[in-house]
């Protein structure tokens, strides 16, 4: 799910390069409000609830600005214009479980991972399909939303290997339609990340199937050159790992 | 959470929405006007021109132009704030669509009512006022009810520069709700709400400037 925006992230690097490119910098850890991009519909990472900004994302964040003494001021966009805020320096942070990944990296600069993703595939409680390994995984049809990281993967690590081909794998916009369709007993599996099926576990009678660990970590992201980046990490180290675990055990457990 | 909480979320984001279609729309209105005229008024070389321009605004996906616009401006120095991207993206793109509307009204026109004002002494401005203008807008009104509804079914676009409209206020609820269905059955009431609106509002107009016997079999 949160990378379905790789082609989109590329875009705005291609518009960048169109149009010059450069810009202001901006005042880092030195200004007092700090503008933030966020996404709201990425449980637990970051969502709303009754109007109110909330998730594992913001209470790091919140924490971040009660020991610097800053504001945030936060804008809602979607994925894509969320990427581009942060490209275009529009916004000096934006956090919403966003993926470390090479590609983005190339155009935007990232905190020290904040905490490890797994890569959940999910199936019905009622169907109680059990994968110990992955010889029999070719035997079910696999959802996955549209543009994610998941392709990728399948493509580069298990269709060498002979484990799974893309061909076989069915298509939806969102994790949403995927999900329905696993529901109405379309599909036997769904892709999801760890972060996102921790909450669909709570809210739909589905459970994990398979989990593939140590692929993905999730980071704040700040625009090129940032020194907020560099104050932020200052401060991942000052709160330390025990603390930083407590924030995320709250909101995943 | 019940049906009309759902509607009731939602609705927050509606303000945002009617402004978002109304500016989109008047922009659109005032650009499609501008080329229309400039066409009919201006030489070849700015027919030329004119007609370049509606070729790349028909052409290019508004989700590009509205990045260009909104992440790529500040890079050479200007600041857009999110209405007025959405204004220079949706509305000149549905403004360039809008002067193709108004090219085939203006076609509409009996030729010889055009001869004669010529034959009067009417100056080519004359004639676009008096003669061309009160008939071509007449002619356009179904386009331009299409063109209207376009601009609002596109005004979701909005979400990507950061105005929270409708759809921001769905794709949250539904974020942590899981319960799609409802709420894009919800979502696509208010749409058709917003469209009945526009829609009576357009009759109203259209009624109220109606030349009897005109345009009618």
């Amino acid at each position: 799910m949160r990378r379905r925006d790789l082609i989109a992230s590329f875009a705005i690097a291609l518009a960048f390069a169109a149009v010059g490119g450069c810009g202001k910098q901006e005042g880092g850890a030195t200004s007092k409000v700090i503008n933030v991009a966020v996404t709201p519909a990425s449980p637990p990472n970051l969502f709303e609830e009754n109007g109110q900004t909330k998730g594992l994302d913001y209470d790091l964040f919140d924490g971040y600005c009660k020991a610097r003494g800053c504001t945030m001021a936060i804008t809602a966009y979607d994925w894509q214009g969320m990427l581009g805020a942060v490209v275009s320096k529009k916004a000096d942070v934006a956090f919403s479980g966003i993926s470390i990944t090479e590609p983005r990296k190339k155009v935007m600069d990232f905190s020290k991972p904040y905490m490890d993703n797994s890569w959940n595939l999910v199936s019905m409680k009622s169907r109680n399909i059990k994968l110990a390994n992955l010889d029999t995984l070719k035997n079910y049809s696999i959802g996955i939303a549209r543009g994610t990281a998941y392709t990728d993967f399948i493509k580069t690590e298990l269709e060498p290997k002979g484990i799974y081909k893309v061909d076989q794998l069915k298509l939806y916009p969102t994790n949403s339609e995927a999900l329905t369709d696993l529901q109405n007993g379309q599909v036997d599996l769904v892709f999801l990340d760890g972060t996102v099926a921790s909450v669909y576990r709570k809210k739909l009678p589905i459970q994990d199937s398979y989990v593939f660990e140590g692929i993905d970590r999730l980071g704040f992201a700040f625009p090129k050159g940032s020194q907020l980046r560099v104050d932020f990490d200052k401060y991942l180290d000052e709160l330390g790992p025990e603390k930083r675990q407590a924030i995320i055990d709250k909101w995943m457990k | 959470m019940s049906f009309i909480e759902i509607l009731q979320i939602l609705l927050q984001g509606a303000g945002y929405t009617l402004l978002i279609t109304f500016s989109c729309a008047a922009t659109a209105l005032v650009v499609g006007l501008a080329i229309a005229m400039a066409r009919e008024l201006g030489g070849a070389w700015i027919s030329a021109v004119l007609s370049a321009w509606v070729y790349v605004f028909r052409g290019v996906p508004m989700l590009v132009l509205l990045f260009v616009v909104f992440f790529g401006l500040p890079g050479v120095g200007l600041d857009v704030p999110p209405l007025l991207a959405m204004m220079l993206s949706l509305g000149f793109i549905s403004g360039a669509y809008l002067s193709e509307v108004f090219r085939g009204a203006l076609a509409a026109i009996n030729p010889n009512e055009v001869l004669a004002a010529q034959a009067m002494g009417f100056t080519r401005f004359e004639t676009l006022r008096l003669i061309k203008l009160p008939q071509m807008l007449r002619f356009s009104v179904p386009g331009m009810i299409n063109e209207l509804t376009t601009v609002l079914k596109y005004s979701p676009f909005a979400y990507t520069v950061g105005l929270p409209e409708i759809t921001k206020q769905a794709m949250a609820l539904v974020a942590t709700t899981m319960r799609g269905i409802e709420i894009y059955v919800a979502i696509g009431l208010i749409y058709f709400a917003i469209y009945r609106l526009l829609l009576s509002f357009v009759r109203l107009i259209e009624k109220r400037y109606a030349v009897p016997g005109f345009a009618e079999e």
